[in-house]
């Protein structure tokens, strides 16, 4: 069974307090060799059209909890990525999901609406001397952990909309399971557990849920996801050059 | 040429269902939706509740013949699990059916996987091979072992009314009615009157004309679906047709009920009814997502009430959490048998007004999905047809009857039991139905066969009789196969039974347990595709 899952990391989050981690700072930086067997990363609906242009977008169902998620296909196979190639990134554009890994908005329990930021406070990338510091001297949070916070907030409200995204292409059934199957030269890949959007129930749409999906701003994603498709063809050659 | 057709006059308009159990709201579904399939805008159904009497709701079991009705009828499965408390089943588990040998108890599985053909090599290895240490059902399916473990059938990615194995669910059904109320009211636009019926008025022909409500209104209709429980107010009582009494063959009379509340979170839930055998019955336990349902059905002929007390509390207590005083009981009286005829005149019963055994096999439920499914078929569009109709419709459904009837009873007719003359008596052939006993005879020295089978609309097929034979161990005698076990049979039985176990290694690793995956249902829902 070759069906592509998202990975839980069991890297503990931790909450920022200036108290414990004045004195800390952080290096952006991308784990390579975690990247490295990721065949699939989640995204977020405003991520589709910069990733359209180098990568298929798929849609799986998250293992625990069975919502849909939208995804970059970076392999053909179970820990394949084959958008890292000498331990570079190959693509133009790197998800959020990626570039996010070392920090996470958790909703306070005690404040509905109310964001505490954490981090994985015992990767590397945290350490007291290099990097750009998370706090100021007198205390306050620093400029680069603001933006973070405001780039996590933003993601929030992304992963919100692309809930809805789904919410409509459920809701008029557009969603279709589908085989992947990828032929390269050497060997034929077979990927399950994947949905597109059907195009031929798009095109016979009625006119109101073509509007309802125009107006709620979905088109541009759909006809991004549809283009994207391509891309596996890509990943064919990529695999066929290993 | 002739004209065979005869006049038609009165067509069907109005059709009034007494009664809102699960009977009277299932089949207002059913028929709700065959007129909404057929763009019938010019009949109406109107269902009348009495607000109060009280639906019986016992019925908590089913066979996965539900799951495509519950699909068809647009109810989301979620919703099952959210609204009706449902959990999955796959299949009844019977405990001490046999005797026990150096006091180890017996067990088997009737699980609801259905093999496909190319298990036909494994069952005739196992049944001319005493010296195989398998269970039958674990030579065939893996679904037993999943039931031990208490795994779920499907994963929380599957979608709804799908499964990796077959299954069927056990819900709350007074919760079960009131969500097929609100869909058959909102979906199929079935008028909902909270009244009770006092009076009935009839036509010259015998037909039911109107009906009086207890609030004065007068309903007149063109058929009357009789749901109205044990009592079978309208094709009972009024139509006075014949009750057949089956106590004869399947003894027991009286059933001693209740409920013990559960944490989900804490308490595993079973995937599959657990149904042990006691000395003059069997106890049935059916774990829902907030509570167990258990009840104690036996034969007032062969026990007392105080000693079939006694033998439910000793089943009861080492799983209790609360005090023995502080748990409810019910105790309830009923009649094995059915009506002569389920459509008379312009009248069907449905449900318990149609007839009743025993739960064994979770017949109850099954009985009012395929009933109704029948009715929806076969009701002709003028009244004048009916008869007709009516002599096809009692036919299949006196069929379904017998049927039923002769697979419960082969449950006790296997037994070894003897520590009480419930279990003797069950084992003489003078209790025995003509039918059950010439299957016997030839099973004897064969296989069942799919031909022994021939009705379209059996009720239990071949495989669940083999479940039900070879679980209690009764193999044919002096079965001789020819096979010679070639070589190549024999490749391929190991090449099966690799299989199995591959698939086996997949599900344990897969599938999450009962209770797990109704918690996440609850959260997250069930997708559709």
């Amino acid at each position: 069974m070759n069906s592509p899952s998202i990975k839980l990391s069991n890297n503990q989050f931790v909450y920022l307090n200036k108290q414990s981690h004045g004195n800390i700072r952080f290096t952006p930086q991308i784990n390579i060799d975690v990247l490295k067997k990721e065949q699939i990363v989640p995204l977020v609906i405003n991520e589709f059209i910069p990733v359209a242009t180098q990568n298929p977008i798929v849609f799986v169902k998250d293992n625990q909890t069975g919502q849909f998620r939208a995804v970059a296909l970076y392999g053909l196979k179970s820990e394949q990525n084959l958008m890292i190639k000498n331990d570079t990134w190959q693509s133009i554009y790197l998800p959020k999901a990626v570039r996010n890994k070392y920090f996470k908005l958790i909703e306070n329990t005690e404040s509905a609406g109310e964001y505490l930021l954490t981090c994985r406070i015992d990767d590397p990338a945290f350490n007291q001397k290099d990097g750009e510091p998370l706090f100021e001297q007198n205390g306050k949070e620093s400029p680069f952990l603001k933006k973070i916070q405001e780039d996590l907030l933003s993601y929030l409200h992304q992963q919100e909309i692309t809930q809805h995204f789904f919410t409509l292409l459920l809701e008029l059934e557009l969603l279709t399971p589908q085989s992947l199957s990828v032929e390269t030269p050497q060997k034929t890949y077979n990927i399950d557990g994947v949905y597109l959007i059907d195009e031929n129930r798009l095109n016979t749409l009625a006119d109101k849920d073509t509007i309802k999906l125009k107006q709620a701003n979905m088109l541009p994603a759909i006809y991004a996801h549809i283009v994207s498709k391509a891309h596996i063809l890509t990943l064919a050659s990529r695999a066929n050059e290993l | 040429m002739t004209d065979t057709s005869m006049p038609l006059t009165n067509t069907v308009k109005r059709i009034i269902i007494v009664g809102g159990g699960t009977a009277g709201w299932l089949t207002a579904c059913h028929l709700g939706h065959k007129l909404q399939q057929d763009g019938n805008l010019n009949q109406e159904i109107i269902l009348i509740e009495s607000p109060n009497i009280p639906t019986i709701g016992v019925g908590e079991g089913t066979v996965p013949s539900i799951v495509a009705s519950l699909n068809k009828l647009g109810i989301k499965e979620a919703d099952l699990i959210q609204c009706a408390d449902a959990t999955f089943k796959q299949s009844v588990k019977f405990v001490d059916w046999k005797k026990k040998e150096s006091n180890e108890s017996h067990y088997y599985h009737h699980v609801f996987d259905h093999p496909n053909s190319d298990k036909e090599a494994l069952i005739r290895q196992w049944v001319s091979n005493k010296n195989i240490n398998n269970s039958f059902v674990d030579m065939i399916s893996n679904q037993g072992q999943v039931c031990d473990q208490h795994l779920a059938p499907k994963l929380i990615t599957t979608p709804e009314f799908k499964g990796a194995m077959g299954y069927a669910y056990h819900f709350d059904a007074i919760k079960l009615a009131g969500l097929l109320t609100k869909h058959a009211t909102s979906k199929f636009n079935v008028k909902h009157i909270k009244s009770e019926l006092v009076d009935t008025k009839f036509s010259d022909n015998g037909y039911i004309r109107s009906i009086t409500l207890k609030n004065k209104q007068a309903l007149d209709a063109d058929l009357f679906i009789d749901c109205t429980g044990f009592s079978s107010l309208l094709l009972g009582e009024k139509l006075q047709v014949e009750f057949i009494d089956k106590q004869s063959i399947l003894f027991t009379d009286r059933a001693i009920t209740t409920q013990i509340p559960t944490n989900s979170l804490l308490n595993s839930i079973p995937s599959c009814t657990l149904a042990t055998a006691k000395s003059a019955g069997w106890i049935w336990d059916i774990g829902l997502s907030n509570r167990r349902g258990i009840g104690y059905v036996y034969s007032s002929s062969h026990t007392s009430k105080q000693q079939a007390q006694d033998d439910f509390l000793s089943y009861l207590r080492p799983s209790l959490s609360q005090k023995i005083e502080d748990v409810e009981f019910r105790e309830i009286e009923f009649k094995v048998g059915y009506r002569k005829f389920a459509w008379s005149k312009n009248c069907v019963a449905i449900g318990l007004s149609q007839g009743f055994v025993e739960p064994l096999e979770a017949t109850g439920i099954l009985m009012i999905d395929d009933a109704a499914k029948a009715l929806c078929e076969l009701l002709p569009t003028h009244v004048n047809q009916y008869e007709i109709a009516a002599k096809k419709y009692n036919k299949i459904i006196r069929y379904q009857w017998d049927r039923i009837i002769d697979f419960i009873k082969l449950h006790y007719y296997l037994s070894d039991r003897d520590d009480n003359d419930f279990w003797r008596q069950n084992k003489q052939h003078d209790t025995m139905p003509e039918s059950l006993l010439e299957m016997l005879t030839l099973w004897d020295t064969r296989i069942p066969s799919e031909y022994d089978f021939s009705s379209r609309h059996e009720v239990f097929y071949r495989i669940n009789y083999l479940y039900i034979l070879y679980g209690m161990g009764k193999r044919p005698k002096n079965l001789v196969f020819n096979d010679k076990q070639s070589a190549e049979i024999e490749r391929k039985i190991i090449e099966i039974e690799k299989n199995l176990l591959l698939q086996r290694e997949y599900l344990f690793n897969q599938l999450e347990s009962n209770n797990l995956l109704i918690s996440k249902i609850k959260k997250y829902g069930l997708q559709r595709i």
